[in-house]
């Protein structure tokens, strides 16, 4: 893969990595240092990738382990309690009392959340992007619905 | 809830992550290559194949509770009334009536209008059903906007042999497509540079192009529901612009087309550090483990049992049924005053294709009792979504 096709991939797939990192960090410095390291990174490995049409899998892997580095070097925790209550109108802001509900899953939970429903990925996809198995990840994203459900009242689709 | 509504959640800050990525591509082109090291990332393992006890030892044995016993009833009642059967109770949201007579199962939200509402309602201990359909025509084929079991079981089965779900829901006119990603990115550069001047695009890079389909759209404008939508953006200093156009994939016409623009907004305050993988036990779920009678495993045996008598697993597949676990997921939870544990297990008989009984497993044991609060299975053919 040489360098033009590897920034346009990059390009078309930047939002995407960030709503994934999103799903990791809270701090907007850190969901950013996230993705730029993780194509730092893709960049220093893309003889791993064997088809390019893996491309947005892959770099989203490589992205998920950028995450897990930069948590485990902060250490910091927020216990549930300290998230803020919504205040978005009823009825009013999906968007922001989805946000809300969002911060209150556990982690990989809210990843499968994302890489399912915000960016496409299929049950199979998101098992091998974040190295488990699809019972897993059918396990997680019905537990999740569950839960948001139960917070927001909606049904996600 | 739609895919574009959901992705506003997160958001990034302005043109902030389109600068850093860009400059991390500029400074990737400008370094010579180097050799890294690279270092094995650990993840987290699931739990192995679980071998059936060969005895309960609660002396009561297998003890459904009522809102179980009535569920599974309901269940029974809508498979002989109607060929609702296990496979495809994933495809509806089972609710039990605060009064306990009454059971309904409602289509998930994308088949809600087809599959309808099934209820199932107890009079003297008889089960009778009935559906919101009732009395419509049916229809023979999967265009029909009514669906029955017949028609739901043929969708299914094409959905277990690799077909999409719009390729099963759209009729062929809606979904067809004569223009490739290739073409539609043309045709738009071609519909921005008509509406707004033949050099409109001058510095500005195509940002994203993608085919949805548009289901709202199912009775309207004359077009399939495929669409295409692209993005050309540019960055001029501290401002970001951005044609967006829409085309229709049947015939490439243009449908809509957007122009905006925006500047940089202050940085806010940091927010609060994200939740970390290792969370504190929740208090409900330490007060049940607390309250626990019944190991964990004696509740996980039993937890099996009961997938097996009441879906009629073979030796075989109670074999391959693999246990799912989540370091996340606190598996002890409270249910009114009663303390639960929730199993999750998962069984997938071959890889390459959907085999009945592959799907989803949940049961809930009363760590007190042993007895069984909820079972439920879903053949995951839905997607889980």
């Amino acid at each position: 893969m040489d360098k033009e096709s590897f920034s346009r991939q990059v390009t078309l797939a930047q939002e995407g990595l960030y709503r994934v990192a999103a799903s990791y960090l809270r701090c907007e410095a850190d969901r950013l240092d996230a993705v730029s390291e993780a194509i730092a990174r893709a960049w220093e490995k893309r003889g791993s990738l064997r088809d390019e049409r893996l491309f947005r899998t892959w770099i989203t892997r490589i992205l998920i382990r950028e995450c897990v580095n930069i948590q485990r070097r902060q250490r910091r925790t927020v216990p549930v309690e300290e998230v803020p209550e919504c205040t978005a109108q009823e009825d009013d802001d999906l968007v922001a009392r989805l946000r809300w509900a969002l911060d209150r899953l556990p982690q990989r939970a809210r990843t499968m959340i994302v890489l399912h429903y915000m960016e496409g990925y299929d049950v199979r996809q998101v098992a091998a992007i974040m190295g488990t198995t699809k019972g897993a990840v059918c396990a997680g994203l019905s537990r999740a619905r569950e839960q948001l459900r139960a917070l927001i009242g909606e049904e996600i689709e | 809830m739609k895919r574009e509504l959901f992705k506003k959640v997160y958001t990034p800050e302005g043109d902030a992550l389109k600068i850093r990525v860009g400059d991390t591509l500029q400074a990737l082109r400008d370094e010579p290559e180097r050799r890294i090291n690279m270092k094995k990332m650990m993840v987290a393992a699931l739990a192995a194949v679980l071998i059936l006890a060969a005895a309960v030892a609660l002396a009561a044995g297998l003890v459904f509770s009522e809102k179980a016993d009535i569920g599974l009833a309901a269940q029974q009642a809508l498979e002989e009334q109607y060929g609702i059967t296990p496979e495809m109770h994933g495809f509806f949201e089972q609710e039990l009536s605060e009064d306990g007579k009454t059971v309904t199962f409602t289509g998930l939200l994308s088949m809600s209008e087809r599959l309808g509402v099934y209820t199932v309602t107890f009079d003297g201990g008889k089960a009778k059903a009935s559906w919101s359909h009732d009395g419509e025509n049916v229809g023979d084929g999967l265009d029909s906007s009514v669906w029955d079991a017949k028609l739901l079981g043929e969708a299914m089965a094409r959905k277990a042999a690799g077909e999409e779900w719009y390729e099963i829901l759209l009729p062929e006119e809606k979904r067809e497509i004569n223009v490739t990603q290739e073409q539609a990115v043309q045709l738009a550069r071609q519909a921005v540079e008509a509406e707004y001047g033949a050099d409109a695009l001058e510095g500005f890079a195509l940002d994203h192009v993608s085919r949805y389909v548009d289901f709202d759209q199912m009775e309207e404008d004359g077009h399939g529901l495929l669409r295409y939508v692209a993005l050309f953006a540019k960055e001029s200093g501290k401002t970001w612009e951005g044609y967006q156009i829409r085309l229709y994939a049947d015939d490439g016409t243009v449908f809509e087309s957007k122009y905006g623009t925006k500047a940089a907004e202050e940085a806010e305050p940091e927010e609060s550090p994200a939740q970390s993988a290792e969370q504190t036990e929740p208090p409900e779920s330490r007060q049940a483990r607390s309250m626990a009678k019944i190991s964990e495993e004696q509740a996980k045996t039993i937890a099996l049992e009961a997938i097996e008598t009441t879906y009629g697993l073979t030796e075989a597949q109670m074999e391959q049924l693999e246990y799912v676990w989540d370091y996340e997921a606190y598996p002890y939870d409270m249910l009114g005053d009663q303390p639960v544990i929730s199993f999750w297990f998962w069984l997938a008989q071959s890889e390459l294709s959907h085999t009945e009984g592959d799907g989803l497993y949940k049961v809930m044991v009363n760590v007190v009792s042993g007895t069984i609060e909820e079972i439920f299975y879903d053949s995951g053919l839905l997607g889980n979504g």
